[in-house]
Parts: structure tokens; C-alpha cells; sequence
């Protein structure tokens, strides 16, 4: 007797849009997914075992390299903690210079998930204007940090360097600057990068019909699930970590929290990335203008040589640019750190997709992967 | 914005479970020391008195015992300094070690119950799905943050290739 | 015997006119290909194939000759008969349609009475190479590819029939060639474009749809079925597919400038007053008509396949039940509304074009 069976389907971990090795296995009835299960791991590269035998310094540069599309803002949580657990002071040359690089980070991270999200979507064109706007801060950051993706820029109690001459430029610095001073970027993406977001993609229908309604998320299931940052403000839940629970400098500042609606879909993780772009480069601009008014070269304090925090541990949260960045931090008063919790937000929104996908059809799945922005090096840390 | 006060509920909770022990730490967080046997209730009054968000869960192995700590937070619109839970059982045994799962009320530490378990061969019971994580599923190494964890897998040959190895000429 | 006593025979002017509808779809296959890379580059911000020849214009020779060179690999558990045919089942319709197209007044193979039900019954075949395709792999992805393209395909005839209904009702035949000739009495006015402009957009989505162009390539959705029906394939059968796509481009490009852009009719030099009969005066005659045509033809469908490729790389894909909701719930109504309109046009013009109503002006454009 001829019977209708589900179809299981092996989606990755090679899989052209599973951004890396995520491999998910799917149950099919036709196009429509029964079930989901992610399979995660492939890029698990003992991040938390090997800091156990580093000192603290040495773990920023394994912190770039769990999220490695937002490096700055994972120097800037460990960073975070080392300083709470041995209570130093940080200059304000220093936190301005931070604030600046990780909402520039944050920009240049959403600019890669939208654009990859867009990819995913069929449209290629898309992600390579993300490229092309990546690529100009990657050049500022390189004239920065002397690196490109990876920067181990930030140092405990302050940054490496001070800012290269002339890389701030001056607020009537236009397109032509955009690759050569923070401020010819922030009015070209002001001005030309948001209005293209918006024409492009944002304002297209074929966009919208795939986007909207496609996987909503409760705002009380969002926080069941421990979602954060854009895919938690997408639901409507009006909470960031830079205002809520504020860290570093980021009360000094002025900025709004974009929301979505109540049952935020794809569509609205989708605005919220680029509403919280606007929002990063305000805060840029407000950062540029006090370094300009306020320079100065004390950047770094002067600690022992070998850093031995005292006995203690420390939670930090961290509005990383995908959501809540955990660093949990034990030290026994060595000069290595006794534990290390990376707690990623992209681990954590995965656990959504067997809640998201299934009802859905396959090329959804495409988008709502694309939605919830996975990095797979910090979800396999 | 006021900083949110948790004191009364932890108050509340002392009141309710005097054998808890409740400490601030000079970083920020109150750490909540209960009982394994008292762990799932005081989790559950947590959750009651509006601890609605699931920071993370994972262990620490002190060499001598195995101590599982819980985040949690208030996650309250328009409140500020919402302050950390650290809900800390210590004591368990480094082997076997057995503690009830909060999965059911926190959905999202799902996976992180996994990967503590995965780390830190911590057992939850009534987890849904409680099998390794990140490591495969077949794994038979032993669970790597242990702090007496060895790699007992065969050494690949370095693939680097040594200069007094190379024949000039 | 001479040459034209060969040229009576049926076998030799088959031979020879189907091998140069085969050099012609070869030709432009190339400079396609070559065009949708560059097309894609301009708008990427990126400059494309500069390396092989002037422009990258050697670039695509030196991929089909990498295509041809690899090994020809045959998963071990395909179905091997099917797997191994499928690229030669797809490239015959897309070939065949270029049997119809008149190319310039007397350029036409195969000039049938029913021109336009020989392109639909031919394209028909076009979605039993992608099922054989896609069954054969024996691969999930493949299969769901074939599945999709089956619906798609099949859905999407019915909507590209009833849109080019509309060209025949204008014309009054079936025959390509008349059609043309239709449009060729009032200049650029005259062509289909303008009464049939509903037909003609309707016409270009669903042949998008057809051509699994994206927005509607959904049969080989690179980032959801990874390459759709033809995943398992590499090496030139994988070569073959991408020509079987370009060909059916360049195909229903043509048929697209025949049906709505006037064919090989066109504002030639030659026709323009003042200017043609001076300059290109001595341009006339049979074999200039020709030429001119030709080039008129090859301009429209470059057109046509420029602005297809413009589409593909601007827009997201769309979901397979927002394709078939497009299709059957809004192409096929619009098309047969189209219809109807032509119908009450016509008619309209038949009636008051006798009377000196200013009225009949409306139905100017359907006469």
C-alpha cells in the first residue's frame, strides 16, 4: 500500500547558506517542515579550555575569534570583566575610543548579517553592497588596529594605541573620505548606505512577502528562550544591555532602541538590524565629537606587568552586536584565569529554530536562519 | 531610571528557604548557595518572584567537587541595573554528578544544560534531550573542562616539516 | 548535381538550416553568458572578467573548455540511464524553438501555421528533463528541485499561453511570420508592445517563471537546494544545463521581440524619412531587408535579455507557494482579462470605425 512518508532532509553542514557549519536536519511534507533539529560542533575549537591555560591578556585575541565578525565588541566584554574583577579604572580617552570602534564594529557586523540574509534570499546583489561598505571599515580599522577582521586592539584597562592622525577627519567629510576618515564613513553610510538598505531590500516586495509573517516570535517566548539583542527587541521587548544595564561609558550617550512588533518575524529582526545601524552611528558621531574636543594620549594605565586578579568571579553582559555576550569569569588569584564562560548569544538563539521552523516552508528556514544572524564560531566557540 | 532592587525578593526567599545562604560579591552579582535537594524550589520561586530571564548555566570544577552555578536576571522594560542571580549548588560529586533539570521553566537553558552536562559530565535529570553538544555524539574522551581532562587520542604526526630535516643541496 | 537542385532536396536544407539555428543559439549563448557575467558585475560594483581577452570576452571560452575537461563523474547511485540523458532531453525544446522565430522576412525555418502552439507544446518538454534530471540524481535536493520545477513549469504554460492569446487575436493567425507583418504597417505605434502592454508584462514574469530566471528560480535555488536538479551534475553535463538555460533566454527573448516588439520590423534607417533614403537609400532590396531585419531582431531580444538579467540580479527569490499564488491567482486572471479587453477592443474599433465618432480613437491602438 502506497503510503506518504516525511522526507528527511540533511541541510549542511555543507550547505551554501548554513553561514559555516551549522547542519540542521530537517523532516519535509512536500515543502512544509515538519520538524528541525540543529546539529552543532563542527567549529568547536575549545575557546574556554584553552583560556584556562592562557593568561588573561593572551585570551583576547582567542575572545576574536568566537564571534569572529564582531572581534572588537568580544575584546571589549573580556576586557570588561577582567577590569570588574580587579576593579581598574580606565581612562576616558581609552572608553571613548572603545565605544567608538564597537559600534563601528556593530555596523560593520550588521552590514554582513543583513547583507548574508539577503544572500540567502536570492538576492546577491545585496550582499555585496554589504561587502563593499565592509570593506571601507575594515580599511579604517585597519589604519587603526593594524588589522582587518581580528584586532586584538583592546588591551586590559585601555586600547593598544591611540588613534592614527587624521583618521577622525572632520563632520563635512563626504563620499570621497568615506574609506579614509570615521566621519567621511558615518555621512556616506548616513546619507548612501541606509537609503540604498531601504530602497533595495527593505521597501521590496518581493522581500517583504518572503520576510513578513515568516517565523513570529512571542515576546514572552523570546525571553523563555534567553534571546537578546536584535532578535529579542524584534519582538517587541524594548531592552538593550547598553541602556539597561549600562556598561562602560554608554549612559553618557544618546540613542533609542529600535522595536519590532509584538510577534517580531523576519521581517522585523530584519528592520531592527537596520534601525540599530542608524542608531550605532549616532552613537559613533557623538564619540567622534568628544575625541576631537578632547585629545589627549593617555589611553592605557600602567598595571603589573603579570595581571593576577584578586580571588572573585564575574558575570559581565554584554550587548555584542548579536545579542547578550556572557563572560563568566573565576580566578583563583593566578595569573591564569580558573574558568572562562563564553555565554554566546548565537547558541542560544539556535535553540529557536526547532521552535521557529517547523510550519513553515524549506526556503523559509533559509530566512529565518538568515534572520536570527548565527555566526557558527561563536555558537561552537 | 531607578537601579531595580531585588532585595525583598531575596528577602522573600530567605524567609521562604532559611537554609539558603545569599551573599552580594564585590562585582556586582548576589550569589544564592542552596542545597541540591532545595535547588529546583528555589529556581522555581525565582522564576515566581519575576527572575523571567535564563542568562546561562555551566559549572566550575574546584578539583575536589563540581559547584553548577545558574544566571538569572529580571528582564523588566524600562527598569535599569537589573541585578544578577548567581544560584550556586556546591558539592557534587565530579563523577556522576546528578542535579534536576530547570529546562522545563527556562526553555532556553536547553542547551546550555547540554553543554555543561557535555563539559562537565553533570547529569540533569528530566532534561528532554540530554545528550553531548559540541563534542560528538560518540565521544569516549572523558568531558573536556574537567580539570584533570587529558586528550588520550592518538598524536597526528606534526605536519610541519623541521629545518635541520631539510637537505640543502 | 548542383547546388540547388541539393537545396530542393528536404534532408539538406534541414541539415543546413538547423545548423544554423544550432551556430546561432551557440553564438549567442556565449555572448549571453558574457553579458549576464558582466551585466552582474556593473551592478555589483565590481568589474567582472577582465583578464581572458579584451573585456573578459575569452573568459566563458576558457570555462567551457575547464567544463570539458574535468572528469565526468556519475554518482554511484543514480539512476544511470535517466541521469545520463537528462542534459540532451533539456537542450532539444529549447532548441527547437528557434525553428518558428523569424529572424528577418524571409529568415524563418520552419514558418508553421501554428507557430505559436508549436512553441507552447515544445516548451512543455522543457520540465520533463529537469524531472528526469532531478529524479535521476537520486538526491533529496535534486528531487525537491524537479518537484518545484514541475509545478512551476506546468502552472506557469497555462499563464504564458493565455498572455500571448491576446498577440494572436491582434494578428489574426497563429504564424509567427503574420504576426509580424501585423505589426509592421504603422511603425513603432503599431507593435503589440502598446495595445498588448498587460500580455507583454504578463509575459515577462511568466517567462521568467518558465526560464527559472530568478526571481522564480526556485528549482535550483542556490541557497536553498544548493543547485536544485542539477546538484549531482559536473563537468560538461553540467555545461549543457547552463546552455540549455541561456538558449531557452535567448529563445524566449526572441519570441518575446517577435510577438510585442515587432520582430525584425523596425524603424531602419532605411524608413526613416529624410535621413534613410539619403544615407542608406541604396541599402534596399531583398538582402538588405534582410540584414536590417536581422539586426532589428537581434537588438530587441538583446534588449529583452538585458532586462532579464537586470531583474535577476536585483531581486530576492520568491517562495514556491507565493509563485503559485502569483500564478494562478494573479497572472491568470490578469491575462484572461487582457483577453477580454482585446476582444471588447476590437470590436470596439470594428464598430465605430466606420462612423465619424471621435470615440473611436479610444480603440485606435486594437484596430
Amino acid at each position: 500500500m502506497e503510503q506518504t512518508r516525511e522526507l528527511l532532509i540533511n541541510m549542511g553542514p555543507q550547505h551554501p547558506s548554513t553561514h559555516g557549519v551549522l547542519r540542521v536536519l530537517l523532516k519535509l511534507d512536500g515543502e512544509t517542515i515538519t520538524w528541525a533539529e540543529p546539529d552543532i560542533g563542527y567549529l568547536h575549537r575549545c575557546f574556554e579550555k584553552l583560556s584556562e591555560s592562557k593568561t588573561y591578556p593572551q585570551v583576547i585575541p582567542y575572545t576574536d575569534r568566537t564571534d569572529y565578525l564582531s572581534a572588537i565588541t568580544n575584546e571589549h566584554a573580556f576586557c570588561l570583566a577582567v577590569e570588574k574583577l580587579m576593579g581598574i579604572e580606565v581612562p576616558e580617552r581609552a572608553e571613548y575610543i572603545r565605544v567608538m570602534m564597537a559600534e563601528l564594529q556593530r555596523i560593520c557586523s550588521h552590514l554582513l548579517g543583513l547583507g548574508a540574509m539577503a544572500l540567502d534570499l536570492g538576492a546577491v546583489t545585496g550582499f555585496l553592497y554589504a561587502w563593499r561598505d565592509r570593506e571601507k571599515i575594515y580599511s579604517l580599522f585597519e589604519r587603526i588596529t593594524g588589522g582587518r577582521m581580528l584586532y586584538n586592539y583592546l588591551r586590559i584597562g585601555g586600547v593598544r594605541n591611540d588613534l592614527p592622525e587624521g583618521i577622525i577627519g572632520t563632520p563635512r567629510d563626504g563620499r570621497d573620505k568615506a574609506d579614509k576618515t570615521i566621519w567621511g564613513f558615518i555621512n556616506y553610510f548616513e546619507s548612501y548606505v541606509l537609503p540604498e538598505w531601504d530602497d533595495l531590500l527593505t521597501n521590496n516586495r518581493i522581500f517583504q512577502w518572503r520576510t513578513q509573517g515568516v517565523a513570529p516570535l512571542p515576546s514572552e517566548v523570546a525571553i523563555a528562550y534567553g534571546a537578546s539583542g536584535p532578535v529579542l527587541r524584534a519582538s517587541g521587548v524594548k531592552w538593550d544591555l547598553r541602556k539597561n544595564v549600562p556598561y562602560s561609558i554608554y549612559d553618557r550617550f544618546e540613542f533609542d532602541i529600535p522595536v519590532g512588533k509584538e510577534n517580531g518575524d523576519c521581517f522585523d529582526r530584519w528592520v531592527v538590524r537596520v534601525e540599530e545601524m542608524r542608531q550605532s552611528a549616532r552613537i559613533v558621531k557623538q564619540a567622534l565629537q568628544w575625541l576631537a574636543e578632547n585629545p589627549g594620549d593617555y589611553i592605557a594605565p600602567k598595571l603589573p606587568r603579570v595581571l593576577k586578579p584578586p580571588k572573585g568571579e564575574v558575570y559581565i553582559r554584554y550587548e555584542g552586536s548579536r545579542g547578550e555576550v556572557g563572560v563568566h569569569l573565576v580566578s583563583d588569584g593566578s595569573a591564569n584565569p580558573y574558568k572562562v564562560k563564553w555565554r554566546s548569544p548565537c547558541f542560544t538563539h539556535l535553540q529557536l529554530l526547532p521552535v521557529l521552523a517547523p510550519g513553515h516552508k524549506l526556503a523559509d528556514m533559509i530566512a529565518i536562519i538568515g534572520s536570527i544572524d548565527i555566526v557558527l564560531g561563536e555558537v561552537d566557540r | 531610571m531607578e537601579p531595580l532592587d531585588i532585595r525583598p525578593d531575596l528577602e522573600a526567599l530567605k524567609a521562604a528557604y532559611p537554609a539558603v545562604e545569599i551573599a552580594e560579591a564585590a562585582t556586582g552579582h548576589f550569589d544564592i548557595r542552596v542545597s541540591l535537594d532545595q535547588y529546583l524550589d528555589v529556581v522555581r520561586f525565582l522564576k515566581d518572584r519575576g527572575f523571567n530571564y535564563p542568562a546561562c548555566i555551566t559549572a566550575i570544577d574546584w578539583k575536589d567537587r563540581l559547584e553548577l552555578v545558574l544566571q538569572l536576571y529580571k528582564l523588566v522594560v524600562g527598569s535599569r541595573q537589573s541585578p544578577l542571580v548567581m544560584v550556586r549548588v556546591d558539592g557534587l560529586p565530579r563523577e556522576g554528578a546528578e542535579v534536576p533539570s530547570v529546562t522545563p521553566l527556562y526553555p532556553g537553558l536547553n542547551w546550555h544544560e547540554r553543554e555543561t552536562y557535555d563539559m562537565y559530565g553533570i547529569r540533569f535529570q528530566g532534561h528532554p534531550d540530554l545528550r553531548r553538544i559540541l563534542l560528538p555524539d560518540n565521544w569516549q574522551g572523558g568531558h573536556p573542562l574537567l580539570k584533570d581532562f587529558v586528550d588520550k587520542r592518538p598524536r597526528r604526526p606534526r605536519l610541519v616539516r623541521h629545518r635541520d630535516t631539510i637537505v640543502s643541496g | 548535381m548542383s547546388l540547388a537542385d541539393l537545396w530542393a532536396q528536404h534532408w539538406f536544407r534541414a541539415f543546413v538550416t538547423g545548423s544554423l539555428v544550432l551556430v546561432f543559439a551557440l553564438g549567442n549563448f556565449y555572448i549571453t553568458l558574457w553579458l549576464e557575467r558582466k551585466e552582474s558585475a556593473w551592478i555589483q560594483n565590481r568589474l567582472g572578467p577582465m583578464r581572458a581577452g579584451p573585456q573578459g570576452l575569452l573568459q566563458v571560452l576558457a570555462d567551457l573548455f575547464k567544463l570539458l575537461q574535468k572528469e565526468d563523474i556519475v554518482p554511484r547511485n543514480v539512476d544511470r540511464i535517466l541521469f545520463l540523458i537528462a542534459p540532451f532531453v533539456a537542450h532539444i525544446p529549447a532548441l527547437l524553438i528557434f525553428l518558428v522565430v523569424p529572424f528577418g522576412p524571409n529568415l524563418v525555418v520552419a514558418d508553421y501555421d501554428i507557430g505559436i502552439i508549436m512553441i507552447a507544446a515544445v516548451t512543455s518538454y522543457a520540465v520533463i528533463a529537469t524531472f528526469i534530471a532531478g529524479w535521476g540524481s537520486n538526491n533529496k535536493y535534486s528531487l525537491l528541485g524537479a518537484m518545484r520545477g514541475a509545478a512551476q513549469m506546468i502552472s506557469y504554460e497555462v499563464t504564458l499561453v493565455m498572455s500571448v492569446i491576446g498577440v494572436a487575436m491582434m494578428a489574426g493567425s497563429l504564424k509567427l511570420s503574420d504576426i509580424v507583418l501585423a505589426q509592421a504597417e504603422r511603425g513603432v505605434l503599431g507593435w503589440y508592445l502598446f495595445p498588448q502592454f498587460i500580455g507583454f508584462i504578463v509575459y515577462l514574469i511568466a517567462s521568467l517563471a518558465e526560464l527559472n530566471r530568478a526571481p522564480f528560480d526556485l528549482m535550483e535555488a542556490e541557497s536553498e537546494l544548493v543547485a536544485g536538479y542539477h546538484t549531482e551534475y559536473s563537468g560538461f553535463r553540467f555545461a549543457i544545463f547552463l546552455l540549455v538555460e541561456y538558449v531557452h533566454m535567448i529563445a524566449w527573448s526572441a519570441i518575446a521581440a517577435t510577438l510585442f516588439l515587432g520582430g525584425w520590423v523596425g524603424p531602419t534607417p532605411a524608413d526613416i524619412p529624410v535621413i534613410g533614403p539619403r544615407l542608406f537609400g541604396w541599402m534596399t532590396g531583398p538582402v538588405w531587408d534582410n540584414i536590417w531585419g536581422f539586426c532589428w531582431f537581434l537588438f530587441k531580444t538583446y534588449l529583452l535579455i538585458f532586462i532579464v538579467i537586470w531583474i535577476r540580479w536585483t531581486f530576492p527569490r520568491v517562495r514556491i507557494d507565493q509563485l503559485m499564488d502569483l500564478g494562478w491567482k494573479f497572472l491568470l486572471p490578469v491575462s484572461l482579462f487582457n483577453i477580454f479587453l482585446t476582444g471588447v477592443m476590437k470590436y470596439g474599433w470594428n464598430v465605430l470605425a466606420e462612423s465619424g465618432s471621435p470615440l473611436r480613437w479610444l480603440f485606435w491602438l486594437w484596430r
